[in-house]
């Protein structure tokens, strides 16, 4: 979306207009869902997370103080939605710690090394994202398939630049020792 | 991580694969060769991603979404005005008196009204002063001074046939393409 209908989107939706918020949603729905799927093994878990983002976007529209920032501010509000999610569930399967994250090394074992990419295939695409550690994940979506800036990447994850840089890397290193 | 025979490795080369290549890189035919095959690799995955998501009906998803909002109910202020035609008391959403102010600006053709937020300035009831802050683009050939006039008069033929007002203070705010704000002035109308 161009930044300009985004600007007079945001603010006809921080005045309190429905339909300008609808077009947000739909327009901005698809790669807020693929967000969440970093942190959940289920398409259904992240629905669920997305759905509460626009809601609690909505509500709370009145405390973005600037418009140019919707899309890392929903991010951000996003991937808190589905920090607290996945805290409140003791027995998720994916860790989503911080730290750990920070920690956990590029799981190249883990990788699916059966895992033949066949072109048109997206579920092994999608195999081969869901074996990175979480961190690289929400990296790599936000940069490589939502277009973010480093310093978005940055804002919505809450990390510096340079780590974004880092985990992008990683990422795309063994996105390429996956498919090679 | 692979090291290259020029000696950098594939993380060399992948920590900046979004920037252009240095001096290094562009004479260096094994790193040039290992950015292509990165970019090659790495855009195969992100086309795949980007083209399609599985289990995903993405109309039907948001309509969903756009239900369970409607059910909250807007999210905007009501105020006590004056009608200007019965001079009686009567409730007015912010929303309401926003429409209007859109509506005046929808046919200009040197502003773009961005966002627009409008509040009493009293504390009496009906209010009667009222301030208005209005973010605007402007066309490039135009200038602040140009304008100002221009959007004063936009705000005040809006809202008169809603409210009574004895003083209309509008914050113009020129913004540049992505919303900063770039210039501001303070306008003012008594009735």
């Amino acid at each position: 979306m161009e930044p300009t209908r985004l600007a007079v989107l945001v603010g006809r939706s921080m005045e309190g207009d429905p339909e300008a918020f609808g077009e947000l949603v739909t327009v901005m729905t698809p790669g807020l869902r693929q967000y969440c799927k970093t942190f959940f093994s289920s398409w259904h878990d992240a629905e669920d997370a997305t759905q509460d983002a626009w809601i609690r976007a909505w509500q709370s529209l009145g405390s973005l103080r600037e418009r140019a920032a919707f899309k890392t501010w929903l991010y951000r509000m996003a991937r808190n939605i589905c920090l607290d999610r996945i805290r409140q569930r003791a027995n998720d399967q994916q860790t989503v710690d911080d730290e750990v994250l920070e920690q956990t090394p590029v799981p190249d074992r883990e990788l699916p090394e059966n895992v033949a990419v066949q072109r048109g295939e997206v579920a092994d695409a999608w195999q081969i994202i869901n074996g990175l550690p979480s961190a690289l994940r929400q990296t790599f979506v936000l940069v490589a398939l939502q277009g973010m800036s480093y310093k978005e990447a940055a804002l919505v994850t809450n990390v510096s630049e340079s780590t974004v840089r880092g985990r992008l890397a990683r990422a795309r290193n063994a996105i390429s020792e996956a498919v090679s | 991580m692979t090291t290259l025979p020029c000696g950098r490795t594939s993380e060399d080369v992948l920590l900046n694969l979004d920037e252009p290549a240095d001096l290094h890189e562009l004479q260096c035919r094994w790193c040039h060769a290992e950015r292509q095959r990165l970019k090659d690799q790495n855009g195969f995955i992100t086309r795949l991603l980007q083209t399609s998501t599985p289990e995903h009906e993405p109309e039907a998803f948001s309509k969903g979404i756009l239900g369970k909002i409607a059910t909250l109910g807007p999210r905007q202020r009501i105020w006590d005005v004056q009608d200007p035609a019965t001079g009686l008391p009567r409730r007015l959403s912010s929303l309401e008196l926003i429409k209007a102010i859109r509506k005046a600006f929808a046919d200009s053709t040197t502003t773009q009204l961005n966002y627009t937020e409008i509040k009493a300035t009293d504390a009496r009831i009906p209010h009667l002063r009222w301030k208005i802050q209005c973010h605007v683009s402007m066309a490039d050939d135009s200038t602040v001074n140009a304008i100002e006039q221009q959007v004063l008069g936009f705000v005040c033929d809006a809202i008169r046939p809603l409210i009574s007002w004895e003083e209309v203070v509008v914050d113009l705010v020129i913004e540049d393409l992505h919303g900063q704000a770039v210039e501001s002035v303070t306008l003012r109308e008594k009735n």
